[in-house]
């Protein structure tokens, strides 16, 4: 009896992910990558992330809150090691933080709304702290943001 | 309305849907949502072209990952411990079929001052305590009947030292 649960559930697990994985494993490997620089380091933290989501299927709200969104926190989160850069260290790479990525789709973006973008999303900094990070308002940081979005929104739908 | 539409466009829902809004702030658009349905749209609008821009990222998966995936979800399943899978930083290399290898030997750590003991040993020393605490209050009663006694003794003496003077 136990052994067929315990099946059951190991399909049930299973098929989520693969429908998952289908959905956004290219997403999220390409999120990964961005943030490691390496492909086959990539790939293994992507194989993690994605055996770790197995074991929170069920702590995530599939239905109120973006699927997207979870995912790209809940790997974001096993990536603490890549994305977490002392302050100082921030500050003082602040004009190298962004640019080595081969995403052509931020060479649309100057160099502030790379930076802005790419420590939000990336690095899960707050608002907060890229201010105090660029000597900018909150207000203007918000405003960079969503100049960047609209630009990136706008590359993807052409 | 006009608050609604500054909410909108404070870019809190930016925030959001790229993961950075903060607790609070998820906290006050989730209320936000839920009671103005411009909010909803345009998270809802958000989310998608959010999910466009990553799409837009993506990197194609080599051929096998998902099969890896699952090998190691099963593999998993047997060693009910998700943290064993680790992937090391500085090589890439995925640390656990190594690991898996090591997985005869047990890893002591010896750094707790305390020391376990059977629960029996909680009742031998209680009636080990009960024992001493009878003995402790039987010395002490017999000592002073002795105190006792003894200046009994010497009244008695006096009192017959006396009777014999007299």
């Amino acid at each position: 009896m136990l052994k067929i649960k315990k099946q059951a559930l190991i399909k049930t697990k299973s098929d989520g992910i693969d429908s998952l994985y289908n959905k956004y494993g290219a997403m999220l490997l390409g999120y990964i990558f961005e943030i490691v620089k390496d492909q086959k380091l990539a790939e293994d933290f992507l194989v993690k992330v994605f055996c770790d989501l197995s074991y929170s299927l069920d702590e995530l709200d599939w239905d109120k809150k973006s699927s997207w969104s979870q995912l790209q926190r809940f790997a974001r989160k096993r990536l603490a090691a890549f994305t977490t850069i002392p302050e100082d260290e921030a500050i003082a790479d602040r004009g190298s933080l962004v640019y080595s990525s081969r995403n052509k789709h931020f060479g649309q973006l100057n160099h502030e709304q790379q930076h802005v973008f790419y420590a939000m999303y990336y690095h899960g900094k707050s608002v907060a702290a890229i201010s105090a990070e660029l000597n900018k308002t909150e207000d203007l940081i918000r405003k960079i943001l969503k100049e960047a979005f609209a630009i990136l929104r706008k590359d993807a739908e052409s | 309305m006009l608050r609604v539409k500054n909410y909108i466009e404070s870019g809190i829902l930016e925030l959001y849907v790229m993961g950075a809004a903060s607790d609070e702030e998820t906290e006050e658009l989730f209320y936000m949502r839920e009671k103005y349905a411009q909010v909803r749209e345009a998270l809802w609008n958000l989310e998608i072209e959010m999910e466009s821009v990553a799409q837009k990222m993506a990197v194609i998966p080599p051929a096998g990952i998902l099969e890896k995936i699952e090998a190691e979800i099963n593999s998993l399943v047997q060693i009910p411990d998700p943290d064993y899978l680790k992937v090391d930083k500085s090589s890439g290399y995925n640390s656990h079929s190594k690991r898996r290898k090591d997985f005869q030997f047990i890893e002591i750590e010896v750094a707790s001052r305390q020391i376990r003991v059977h629960k029996l040993w909680a009742w031998a020393f209680a009636f080990l305590f009960l024992l001493l605490t009878f003995f402790l209050a039987s010395a002490i009663y017999f000592y002073n009947k002795d105190n006792h006694i003894e200046k009994q003794v010497k009244q008695l003496k006096m009192e017959l030292e006396k009777q014999r003077k007299r």
